[in-house]
């Protein structure tokens, strides 16, 4: 049970995989994970084809596009563009909100959980996953239906008089964030979940032993120890909610234009200009990837 | 008013309709080491969370130094408790978690560094104050989990099966500095543990519990010599039981019959010698190294000490044949079945001045004096 001795051991008959077990794996990553991004990264430096598709020649022309502004013609001196950076700030802004909130309400939840009797521990789990028994369009088209101006909320609420108007929240930013809430909470409550129930409850009663109060012990016990969980769900979080097209197409409205949905448009939509899309999603790429790394870094430094 | 660090008065626990300890009252005494000892499931735990404040009474007080804490939450009361699983912070290093009940109390920062140095060395640890508690073996980390916990000076310190994680030779060992340690310090010690061997040899005063009752509380020499009921007898050490009618009763002697009307005495309490009557039905507590063991030929040699023919005490004296022989070097253990196929185990010490049998089948005698054997009632257990 306690760990005796300081290293953990090793065995190595059983520890090392043999290497080409892991074929299958390395085949599905190359084909369907690599390759793609490869061929992303290589449409992003290729010249538009006004129908959608590329052609073949080599340009900066979607970089350049995403950053200055040379006038209708192009031929004007280079200003910045601040439409698509507005665009990507404004989803970073919402990417931390919704990862924000979340948390606010994913922790309580998953400590909930955790703390169940293992029984009814599990019941809970499944019950936080029945959601994604159903499509996300669905679901983000059921919760239109829910919040729109003669929805059931606001119907119920002008039935009860508590308003007088109808509260209007579609094509808002509050609707995209429910959306973007909705759709990840469990993403947040999970890894939380998994980091509370390995936490060892007579950790919290040493804290109280040791006279610490309860907000004390949470501070500075619970939430150092659970924090790989938190940061997991922070970063499952935030990923998604990042490039997310669903909930602020059909929750949001022009306003709340977010950077999935630039992407979105120059595949499938009106705009069609595939190496700007894939421009776009290379330059979202790298950010995710900066911020992994920087995570990655100060978690290595924490290591003694 | 009183000068019990201690004082648990007839507490009852209640999970559920399970009774975990039915009406309990204890007094520990200021600087005693206080063991409570019993199988798990008896209680002991639950009456030690209790006194942390992990856990609240169903009913009935607990007092500490004269002043009722069962209201007071955990993190007010000025106890301390070294966890079974050590329960070590494990994002803090050895000095943090050495100092974070100082930190609590607010302590200066200056004090919090001289009272960590001193408690590092108390434990010898000081080459690993900034080793995280992963980084360190079983036994050192429980030193940090026992200088944490002595560390804000408690007026009582528990302690829940804080060796049983160790190996055999670090937890004899950790005995003898535990020991030391509530001498040095003297912290009120409240220990909880199954093992009746680590009880006997730290213990001032040892408190038996089992299914949520208290047994009996005394000395080590007291529960093992004198136990007050078969449990006792059964739970601390070795014994053999030889059940009997009672023939007649004294002050603390109490003569017995056995089935085949062979007569013989036995010391008992004077809690049971009241309440005994003649007729009755109980038990004899015969601990095997209390017994001898005699050739058969030799009954005519039997030594009747003087004391007891002063008291008119008979020594139990049965026949019967060895079946089993063990070597255990300072000692030997031998099993004999009476005649009725009872088996009574003997332990003797090996030794130049002493008989050794070597035949397994041979006849033997087995002899213990009046008070070496204790009666006990037959309660039903």
């Amino acid at each position: 049970m306690a760990a005796i001795g300081s290293g953990k051991t090793v065995s190595s008959t059983y520890a090392p995989v043999r290497g080409w077990l892991l074929l299958p794996t390395w085949l599905t990553i190359g084909i369907f994970m690599l390759m793609p991004l490869g061929v992303m990264l290589v449409y992003s430096f290729l010249t538009k084809e006004f129908r959608g598709g590329v052609l073949w020649e080599f340009s900066f022309a979607a970089y350049d596009q995403f950053i200055f502004d040379r006038g209708l013609f192009g031929d004007e001196a280079p200003s910045i563009e601040w439409t698509y950076i507005t665009i990507f700030f404004r989803s970073l802004v919402h990417a931390l909100i919704a990862t924000f909130f979340c948390l606010l309400i994913g922790f309580p939840t998953a400590y909930y959980i955790a703390t169940r009797p293992t029984g009814s521990r599990y019941l809970w789990v499944y019950l936080i996953t029945i959601p994604y028994w159903v499509n996300l369009l669905i679901r983000t088209v059921s919760m239109k239906f829910l919040i729109r101006d003669n929805g059931p909320i606001n119907q119920a609420l002008l039935n009860m008089g508590v308003i007088d108007a109808p509260i209007h929240l579609i094509n808002t930013n509050v609707a995209v964030q429910l959306g973007l809430f909705y759709s990840y909470l469990p993403f947040m409550v999970l890894p939380i979940y998994a980091a509370v129930e390995r936490y060892n409850i007579s950790l919290s009663e040493a804290g109280a032993d040791l006279y610490a109060g309860r907000w004390t012990i949470l501070r500075t016990i619970l939430l150092p120890v659970v924090k790989p969980g938190i940061i997991a769900g922070c970063i499952l979080v935030f990923v998604p909610s990042l490039g997310a097209f669903l909930a602020p197409d059909l929750l949001g409205g022009a306003k709340t234009f977010m950077i999935g949905s630039l992407i979105e448009e120059q595949f499938k939509g009106t705009a069609s200009n595939w190496p700007f899309g894939a421009a776009a999603s290379m330059i979202l790429l790298s950010i995710i990837l900066a911020v992994l790394m920087l995570y990655a870094r100060s978690q290595a430094r924490g290591q003694v | 008013m009183t000068n019990n660090a201690i004082s648990i008065r007839n507490v009852k626990k209640t999970f559920g309709d399970f009774l975990a300890l039915k009406d309990i009252s204890i007094n520990v005494a200021d600087n005693e080491f206080f063991t409570l000892l019993g199988p798990s499931g008896c209680g002991k735990t639950t009456l030690l969370r209790m006194i942390a404040g992990f856990e609240s009474t169903t009913s009935g007080e607990i007092q500490l130094y004269g002043a009722e804490i069962e209201k007071l939450p955990p993190h007010q009361r000025p106890v301390n408790t070294v966890f079974q699983s050590y329960a070590l912070f494990p994002h803090f290093n050895v000095e943090e978690n050495i100092g974070f009940g100082l930190r609590m109390l607010k302590w200066s920062e200056a004090d919090i560094r001289s009272r960590v140095n001193e408690m590092v060395q108390t434990v010898e640890l000081e080459e690993f104050v900034h080793r995280k508690p992963s980084q360190l073996s079983g036994g050192q980390q429980q030193r940090v989990a026992l200088a944490r916990a002595i560390a804000p000076k408690p007026k009582v310190l528990l302690l829940d099966e804080p060796l049983s994680a160790l190996d055999l030779k670090l937890r004899q060992q950790m005995r003898q500095e535990l020991k030391n340690l509530q001498r040095e310090t003297g912290i009120t010690f409240i220990f909880v543990t199954h093992d009746q061997e680590e009880a006997l040899t730290m213990s001032d005063r040892v408190a038996v519990m089992s299914a949520g009752e208290l047994q009996q509380v005394g000395s080590p020499s007291e529960i093992y010599e004198q136990p007050a009921n078969r449990f006792v007898a059964d739970f601390i050490g070795e014994t053999n039981f030889l059940p009997v009618t009672v023939h007649s009763v004294e002050r603390d002697i109490v003569h017995c019959a056995l089935a085949d009307g062979g007569l013989f005495s036995a010391g008992a309490n004077a809690g049971i010698t009241s309440v005994v009557s003649v007729g009755n039905s109980g038990l004899v507590s015969l601990r095997p190294e209390s017994l001898r063991l005699l050739p058969a030929a030799n009954n005519n040699a039997q030594v009747v000490s003087p004391e007891l023919q002063q008291s008119a005490a008979t020594d139990l004296d049965l026949a019967g044949v060895l079946k089993d022989i063990s070597y255990l070097g300072t000692d030997t253990s031998y099993t004999v079945a009476l005649e009725d196929n009872t088996e009574i185990s003997v332990r003797m010490q090996n030794g130049p001045s002493v008989t050794s049998f070597t035949k397994v089948g041979e006849s033997v005698r087995v002899r213990a004096s009046s008070a070496s054997a204790r009666f006990l009632l037959d309660c039903a257990q």
